[in-house]
């Protein structure tokens, strides 16, 4: 076994507990202690512990141990879950995460801050002086346990095995009497009771299903194993229990609860074939009939055979195990693998669009009809393999909590942090990348924008401030807002700096939008104080080139006074896109499809350079062929493609309409990259390159330039370098 | 499974010869329904069947039941010794009924 990658999967596993510990004490922080939430941070303690002890890591061992136990007592109602006591576990999730850490560059044998540790340990102490001795307690009450045990054997001298079989084990070409047939090699068979409460009359019969249940006597030598062998090959869907000669009572009790049948009927059969004389059949019914429903743990102690500290371990190593196999729903997947994916993916949709195009060209009914087939599963499983790489963002909204709290108490304010949205998705590629930008916005909200709780409470605001994150999606984009309800921006602030910076010149008019997007030029800070946290290097320019790296853009909103919204608008990826493919000329272009608000053929008429009357508005549109500068004439009757990104929209002068299709992103060499309105290319079924087109920057050269002669330069300026802005 | 059937003075008679096992227990039940329809008495008469399986008793078994909720007099006779051995293996060696009055 690779010991490297199993303690890769530990440290791993290890953080999202710690994570979930996190935010379960967090929560009760909020809300106040719950149930559910002490049990997620000991289910997290308890787990982790169990696995540092697979790999020996003592040191982690012990301290899990200890937050266990004091969790324990909480659980048990002898501790209470306090404000001190949460801020303790709170802590100690943060020693134990630089213990993770620590095994993580390979620090095995020891604890790193065993100071730390030290303290956290006598804070957690008091109620954990009893936990070495309970320890011990437990194993010799286990092995004493086990002797207790005999007395209430059966008289039955011989094994008792229950067949319930699949029902298809007679269509996989097995027979129940071939297993007695073995059965008996190995010795005995000494009685078999058959069971037909289940076989119904010939009418409603299906002859082919087994209906039977089997109850066999078996006397031998042969140990459990061998006669588990006996029944190997049938074991899938099959119910076999194996009871030992002289079983203790419980365990018949046991079996009966297990079975369908009910406890007196099975109890009969049970007589019949002699696993249980009458007297204990009448003994286990009475067990029955006096404890009702309660679990078999509390039987056991009632009757006191066994004391309660072992049945409440063994109960609890029972829930532990469900708990966790519950969890079993998630299946780790490299993500190199996925993009492995992802590629042929996108290879196998421009195959599929090839064999269309070949198919259509050949004109034979039957190819054309499979290969729409094709077509439509292709499209599936484009889905599908997108869909993998998608996740909640929530995923990256929950490391936010701890930040807003830890932060505002070091400042000395009140803030909460509200969150919705949390299951819109995006692509796991991006939820990294996303992080950062996010985190400067927050600290900046948490030091510049919120107010201390003197200054809101004159200003008849709530005392606590409210930092909210919302997401959603928008026609092909997902939309992430960070909103604060503190003092918003102070646009003569803004401009005072701005224009001590050189950033704008004093007299300069500039709308109340231009003034905002100062704050995002390079440079740039209004604090008053430079603090640790924000305004020292990373400013708002630096968000703004991560969130354009990532083909997305930001916007801030704010009213003085009342608070400030910073959006952010990021594409959901697309490798694959569902496009809409037209012609200018003989060349091809593809827009992504959920940005095509509509097609009409256009009013030569209606046409004025850079604008068009369309529904009676006017719509600023773009001349692709002059943009592009396409030589053959135009047709005579040209379409118009209206697109539409967020609230801007743009109408496209095309040639041609060509209809729906798949496009498979390529991305543009570097000599490419600084056109403005290119986006990628993509490969058509007739093995023809078409440019996707970038509509966000289509619409902004739209609106800022509707001279046609301008539109030539605009193309090949790069981000950098501003167009002024032609009348 | 091959069937033959015969009446005798209000009395049905089906023979089940050679094989009753899972390749044929499909047929062989609609030949079983068939037969108990044909009165309000019937002998199956076992003494023919070479082969059995489990399927095979269950089948039997069934048919038995369904005589019952069909009040029709039903009885099995004669069974080869591979039935037998079948049913006792089984743990129903009491299935068959005696024969009163031999054919």
């Amino acid at each position: 076994m690779d010991m490297a990658a199993a303690r890769a999967t530990l440290v791993q596993e290890s953080r999202e507990l710690l994570s979930e510990m996190e935010n379960a004490l967090l929560e009760m922080e909020r809300n106040g202690t719950s149930e559910e939430g002490v049990h997620a941070v000991f289910r997290a303690a308890h787990t982790i512990k169990g696995s540092a002890g697979l790999f020996g890591l003592e040191h982690v061992v012990r301290f899990t141990h200890s937050m266990e136990s004091v969790l324990d007592g909480v659980r048990a109602g002898r501790a209470e879950m306090s404000a001190e006591l949460l801020a303790l576990m709170v802590d100690c999730g943060d020693h134990l995460s630089s213990l993770i850490d620590a095994v993580e560059q390979g620090i095995l044998d020891r604890d790193p801050d065993s100071e730390r540790a030290g303290a956290l340990l006598d804070r957690l102490s008091p109620p954990v002086a009893d936990s070495g001795s309970r320890a011990l307690t437990e194993r010799v009450i286990e092995t004493r346990a086990e002797e207790i045990a005999s007395p209430r054997a059966v008289l039955n001298d011989a094994w008792h095995i229950s067949l319930r079989l699949a029902r298809d084990v007679l269509k996989s070409g097995m027979d129940p009497m071939s297993f007695l047939n073995y059965l008996s090699g190995l010795g005995e068979v000494l009685a078999v009771e058959l069971l037909e409460d289940d076989l119904p009359p010939l009418s409603e019969l299906d002859p082919e299903i087994l209906h039977l249940g089997i109850e066999v006597r078996f006397s031998s030598e042969a140990t459990r194993q061998q006669i588990e062998a006996a029944f190997e090959f049938v074991s899938e869907g099959s119910l076999i229990r194996i009871l030992p000669p002289h079983a203790r009572i419980e365990e018949y009790l046991e079996f009966l609860r297990t079975m369908p049948e009910s406890d007196r009927r099975l109890g009969e059969i049970l007589v019949a074939c002699g696993a249980l004389t009458p007297n204990e059949l009448e003994k286990v019914l009475a067990f029955q009939r006096e404890s009702g429903e309660k679990p078999i743990g509390k039987i056991f102690v009632e009757e006191r055979i066994v004391p309660p500290v072992v049945v409440e371990t063994a109960l609890r190593k029972q829930a532990v195990t469900k708990a966790s196999s519950r969890d079993i729903r998630v299946v780790k997947v490299e993500a190199e693998k996925l993009d492995i994916l992802i590629d042929l993916v996108g290879e196998l949709v421009i195959a599929s669009a090839a064999a269309r195009v070949a198919a259509l060209g050949e004109g034979a009914k039957a190819s054309a009809e499979a290969v729409g087939t094709l077509a439509t599963l292709v499209e599936e499983i484009r889905d599908s393999a997108l869909g993998l790489r998608m996740v909640p963002i929530g995923e990256v909204f929950q490391r936010f909590p701890r930040m807003v709290r830890d932060i505002s108490r070091d400042l000395g304010k009140s803030v909460e942090l509200v969150i919705s949205g949390a299951e819109a998705e995006l692509d796991k590629s991006m939820v990294d990348r996303i992080a950062d930008p996010l985190t400067h916005i927050v600290r900046n909200s948490l030091d510049h924008g919120l107010e201390t709780e003197a200054v809101r409470i004159a200003a008849g605001k709530p005392a606590q401030g409210t930092i909210s994150f919302n997401a959603y999606h928008e026609t092909g984009s997902i939309v992430i807002e960070v909103s604060d309800d503190g003092a918003g921006i102070r646009r003569d602030k803004v401009l005072a700096k701005a224009i001590e910076r050189g950033i704008a010149q004093a007299g300069q008019e500039l709308t109340d939008r231009e003034i905002l997007n100062l704050v995002f030029e390079a440079g740039f800070s209004t604090a008053d104080s430079v603090s640790d946290l924000s305004g020292r290097g990373v400013g708002m320019d630096v968000v703004r080139r991560n969130v354009e790296a990532l083909r997305g853009e930001i916007e801030l909103q704010s009213v003085e006074g009342q608070g400030t919204t910073t959006r952010l608008r990021l594409p959901l990826t697309l490798a694959i896109i569902d496009g809409f493919h037209f012609l200018v000329g003989k060349s091809s272009y593809v827009v992504p499809l959920d940005m095509v608000k509509e097609c009409a053929d256009l009013v030569e008429s209606d046409l004025h350079g850079g604008i068009v009357r369309f529904r009676g508005e006017p719509l600023p549109v773009i001349q692709l062929r002059k943009l592009f500068s396409v030589d053959e004439p135009p047709s005579r009757r040209r379409s118009l493609v209206v697109a539409q990104h967020g609230s801007q929209r743009v109408g496209l002068v095309v040639d041609q309409l060509a209809g729906e299709l798949q496009a498979v992103i390529k991305p543009l060499g570097p000599m490419f990259r600084n056109l403005r309105a290119v986006g990628g290319t993509t490969i058509l079924g007739n093995g023809s390159v078409a440019l996707i087109l970038d509509i966000p920057r289509l619409a902004q050269i739209a609106v800022e330039t509707s001279a046609e002669r301008d539109l030539g330069r605009t193309i090949f300026f790069s981000k950098k370098q501003e167009v002024p802005s032609c009348n | 499974m091959r069937m033959n059937i015969s009446k005798a003075g209000g009395k049905v008679r089906a023979h089940l010869g050679e094989a009753l096992d899972i390749s044929s227990v499909l047929e062989a039940k609609e030949q079983l329904s068939k037969a108990l329809r044909k009165g309000s008495q019937i002998d199956f008469d076992l003494s023919g069947l070479a082969e059995i399986d489990t399927a095979g008793v269950q089948l039997l078994l069934s048919t038995r039941r369904q005589a019952r909720a069909d009040k029709v007099d039903c009885r099995f006779l004669r069974p080869s010794p591979e039935v037998l051995r079948a049913f006792t293996l089984l743990g129903r060696a009491d299935f068959f009924d005696e024969s009163v009055h031999a054919n």
